[in-house]
Formats: C-alpha cells, structure tokens, sequence
C-alpha cells in the first residue's frame, strides 16, 4: 500500500465551496417552488402536508431525514476506529431505530388520527395537565434545535475542510439556503427535498465508493492490508465496540426516533394505510448507505492514515480527508461535499418543521384559540426563523452547546418510557409521567456525569420506567382511549371543525 | 480511461447509477404531480393493515448484519456495499411506483 500518496486538490478553492452551497440551494429552492405553488395553500399543509404523503416520499423522505452528517461520516469514523465491528454497531441500531417506531406511530395514528405534535398527545392523555406539556415541549423545542446546530456544524466544517472557506460563513449560507426553501413549503419542503436527497446519498455514494477503492490500490489491496493488521478488524464481534460506544449509541438513536417530532410528524403526514409499511422500508433501505460509505474507514485503515497528524484527532474527519486527498478527480470530492450537504439540510429544514408544528399546535393555539387561518399561517414560520438565529448565533460565537445538548440529551431519555406506556398503558398518569420524567432527569443525569453515558442512559431510563409503574400501579382509574379520537384538529379554524372522527 | 472516470468499474457504477437516477426522477416527478392533482381528495380510510413490520424488521436486521460481515470474508465482498447503495433507491422507485397505483 505505500505506492498511495496522500495530495491535496488545488482546484478546490473558498469560493467554490459557497458557490456549491448556493447552487444546491438555488435547484432545492427550485423544487420547493413547485411544491408551494401545487400543494401548499394553509398551515394544516404547511405543517402535516395535510395528511397526504404517500409511500413513495415517505420512504425517500424518511431515509434522507434520518441520514444525518453523522451517519455519512461516523460509519467510516466507527469502522476506521474499531473495525467492522465498529460498522456493525453503528448501523444496525440506526435502521432498527427507524423500524422500531412502527408499533408506536400505528398506535397513535389509531388513536389520535388528527395530532400533530408529541406535546399535543401527552396534553390530551393528561387532560391537559401543563407540567407534562410543558416538559414535553422543551424536549421537542431543544431536541430540534440541537439537530440544526450539529447539522450546520457539520455542514462547515466539510466546507471548511474540503474547500478552506469560512467556517461561519458556510454556516450561515447553510442557514439561509435552508430557511428560505421550508419557509416557502414547510413539511411539504422537507419531505420532497429529503427524497431528491435520498437519491444523492446512494448512486453517488457508490460511484465516489468504487472511485476510491481503485484510487486506494484496490480491493485485493486494501481487504489484505486490514487483514495483515489483525485485530480483529475484520469481524463483527469486538467486545469493545460495543461496549466503548454501541449500546449507548443503540439506546439513544432509539430515543432520538420514537421520542423525536421529526418522525412523529411524518407518521400523522402519511396517508393512514401508509404508515407501518413506510417506516419498515424506510429502516431497511437506510441500511445501504452507512454500510457502503463505512468502506471508507477500511480505506483508512489499509493506508495507515493517522488519527492525530492527518485527522486532527477527530476520527470523523476520516471519510472528508480521504476523499479529498486520495487524488480523485474533482467532480468527485464535489459529489461527496453534496451527499454531506445534503445529509445536512436534510435534518435541519426537518427540525425547522418540527419547531413549526410545535409552535402553532402547542404554543399558539391555546394562547389564542381565535386566531385566524391567514395569521396562523403566518405565525407557523417565525420559529424557523428563530431556530435558525439562535443555531445562527451559536456557531458564530462559538458559545458552549453543552447544555442544550444534555438538556435534550436528559429530557428526550427521561420522557422515552412514559411516553411509550402513555400509548400502551391505561393505568398510566400524569402524576406518574411527570414525576418519572423528572425524577429521571434529577437523579440520572449527576449519575451520567460520574458514571458516565452507558450507566447515566440506563439510570435514566430506569427510573422514568419504575416511578410511573409503580404510581400507575397504585392507581386503579383507567384511561379511555377513546377520548383523544376527539382531540379536535389543532391546525384547521374553530369556526370550520368538523365532527369528531369516531 | 480517462482521469474522468476513473476506471472501468467506476464508469460501469456511473452508467448504472444514471439509468437509475433516471427512473427514480421519473416516478418522483410522477407521484409529485400525482400529490398535486389528489391534493383535495379525502382520505380514501383505509387502515393500516400491514402485517408484516415484526418479520421485516427482523429480515432487514439480519440482512444488515450478513453484509456487514461479508466484508471480512474476501476483498470482492467489499463490492456489496456499492451494491446495496445502488439497490436502495431502486427500491425507494418501486415505492413510488406503488405509490402512483394505489
């Protein structure tokens, strides 16, 4: 493997790096523009694509908003640190995320047929009680303002890394380019985008794949130059992958999607008939691109790339520097910058829709129950806008994120289970969701600074499971499922309800 | 071959890939206008009656899994990943598809 030299493109220059951010966005807008003008006309469109998505953009949508920066580049990351085991246990958790939610999103679309948001559902269970709601709404708020800042982090650093440009200039274009497509098409916006981008995540990742295996000698090559490492590189069954970051990986990647309003919100957008069999294919042919981009990591492997000269001590950096320094032709390195970048407005114009649907159904709505169809309509934009200014100022600043992420690191474990028996379980209370949500995060999250993420994940979720078992227990009132089929639909004026689904 | 494609495998990949980025165009521009022309129509209320969620789970696990692992039997096995990139959005064409005749 010596013969591989390790070259930087000239032909990348700052300016090209912004240009390829705004052309993207300028087709994206393109898109979006046509989308607006035949399918969006009110914010029950806007936010819920009114109920209408079908299996075909489900599933392409579901892919790509699910295929975050971290999944194009921590399977290479992951396969690059502990071997295919590594792979393994970055993706196969990841599909069984997105599959594991089917029981949970056909539950709720039987029960609440007209919901919209997480925080909707619970206020409905608990007959309104505010703490429940409330705590709810913070996860949901935080959890996709914390998508939007590490997916424009991640859109950046690639820019910054591949091309020189400004970090905080990318960030910002990223920004803007998102924000003015899913201001034009909200729902609507994010999935049909995420399925143009579903398409960019998987043919270019295989051409960039092989391209990068002849440009790295081989497969004969590179698949003998792992082997001769030993190691066990080249099997599954490494202890220490799962161990040093699978199963807390597994554990959140199972909150993130059933707890998460990006999946909530496309389980209430797809026609009812649609909903199992979407996510199922959704999760199944996710699988293909960690497992085809996670070559790169082998690559890196067989060419001895090293983790603290030539990455940075990042082993994220992995696939980017490869890419960009194997010699492959330009048009290349492009097309990987355009997978990520995709992966990248992919994830954030979702989280801009989620903060949408959370705002007008659970914020606007019960302070002003009056509000006009055409001032809704409006409204159900500016918390994109304020999403994006405030992941706009932390990447500016370079201010700490730590504590938006533990916060919706915290809140979104804490509420996983109580949420989960609040679908399954009649005997199920607010009292026990409340206390069991906030125990668990009182409790579990000083456990997770001295134990660390493996023991603080699981103290968290076992006592937002024990607390509301054991007051549910106690509680000998059922909950009647029946009443959240007339939960009135939040988006549609008071003045035109129609009757209740029975 | 040209510095262009790289190699022949890699242009064998690209011309695979545009046949496929075609038909998946296709029918996304197809369900699209299919979205648009249906936009007002009311739910047709059929419920969710797929049955098979728990066998494909397990499936898709199991299948993941295997080719993972096939990359630690033998270097030609590392070509399945390029497989599978390219199978995925056949398959997400196929939803489509599906989509336009239900």
């Amino acid at each position: 493997m010596s013969e591989v030299h390790f070259t930087t493109n000239q032909a990348l220059g700052p300016a090209g790096g912004i240009a390829i951010e705004i052309l993207l966005g300028i087709g994206l807008l393109a898109l979006v523009y046509y989308v607006k003008v035949r399918l969006v006309r009110n914010t029950k469109d806007f936010i819920i694509a009114n109920r209408r998505v079908g299996f075909g953009f489900g599933v392409a949508g579901l892919i790509s908003i699910w295929t975050w920066a971290m999944a194009v580049m921590m399977s290479a990351a992951q396969t690059y640190s502990f071997g295919l085991s590594g792979l393994f246990w970055f993706t196969v958790p990841n599909g069984l995320a997105v599959i594991a939610v089917i029981p949970f999103v056909r539950k709720i679309r039987s029960l609440m047929p007209d919901g919209y948001t997480i925080p909707e559902f619970v206020k409905a269970r608990y007959d309104g009680n505010v703490v429940a709601g409330g705590v709810v709404v913070l996860g949901a708020l935080f959890g996709s303002l914390i998508e939007v800042i590490i997916n424009i982090k991640g859109t950046s650093l690639v820019i910054s890394n591949v091309f020189g440009a400004d970090p905080k200039l990318a960030a910002v274009i990223g920004l803007a380019v998102v924000l003015a497509y899913s201001i034009l098409g909200g729902l609507w916006a994010s999935i049909t985008t995420a399925a143009l981008s579903t398409l960019l995540h998987t043919v270019p990742t295989a051409i960039i794949l092989v391209a990068a295996l002849h440009y790295a000698g081989g497969v004969d090559a590179i698949w003998s130059a792992v082997a001769q490492q030993g190691n066990g590189l080249l099997t599954v069954t490494r202890s220490d992958a799962a161990v040093g970051f699978g199963i807390t990986l597994a554990l959140g990647l199972l909150t993130a999607a059933i707890a998460g309003q990006e999946f909530w919100q496309v389980a209430w957008a797809l026609k009812k008939k649609d909903v199992s069999r979407t996510f199922l294919w959704a999760g199944a042919w996710f699988y293909p691109i960690p497992i085809c981009l996670g070559l790169l990591g082998l690559v890196g492997l067989a060419l001895h790339v090293d983790l603290n000269t030539q990455l940075g001590g990042d082993a994220a950096a992995i696939g980017p520097f490869l890419v960009s320094h194997l010699g492959l032709p330009t048009w290349l390195v492009i097309l990987y910058v355009v997978v990520i970048l995709t992966a990248c407005y992919a994830v954030i114009d979702s989280a801009f829709t989620a903060t949408s649907s959370v705002f007008v159904v659970d914020i606007i709505r019960p302070l002003a129950p009056n509000i006009s169809e055409k001032s809704l309509f409006v409204w159900a934009k500016a918390p994109m806008f304020l999403a994006a200014i405030v992941a706009a100022g932390v990447v500016l600043t370079g201010v700490d994120f730590v504590t938006i992420v533990l916060t919706s690191y915290a809140i979104r474990t804490a509420i996983l289970i109580p949420l989960i028996l609040s679908i399954f379980w009649s005997r199920m209370t607010s009292w026990g969701f409340v206390g069991g949500t906030v125990l668990a995060i009182a409790i579990g999250m000083p456990i997770r600074s001295a134990a660390g993420d493996l023991w603080g994940s699981l103290s968290i979720l076992a006592i937002s499971a024990l607390v509301p078992l054991a007051i549910g227990l106690a509680n000998s009132s059922r909950f009647d499922f029946d009443r959240l089929r007339r939960v009135q639909d939040a988006a549609v004026p008071l003045g035109a309800q129609s009757a209740p689904a029975e | 071959m040209s510095d262009f494609f790289v190699s022949p495998a890699t242009a064998a990949t690209m011309s695979v890939g545009v046949v496929i980025g075609f038909v998946y165009l296709r029918y996304m521009w197809l369900a699209l206008r299919r979205a648009s022309a249906t936009r007002d129509d009311p739910d047709d209320g059929q419920a969710d009656a797929f049955a098979y969620s728990f066998v494909g789970a397990i499936f898709a696990v199991i299948a993941s899994s295997l080719a993972i692992a096939l990359y630690g039997y033998g270097p030609q096995f590392l070509y399945v990943g390029v497989l599978l990139a390219l199978a995925s959005p056949i398959a997400v064409s196929y939803a489509f598809y599906r989509e336009l005749n239900d």
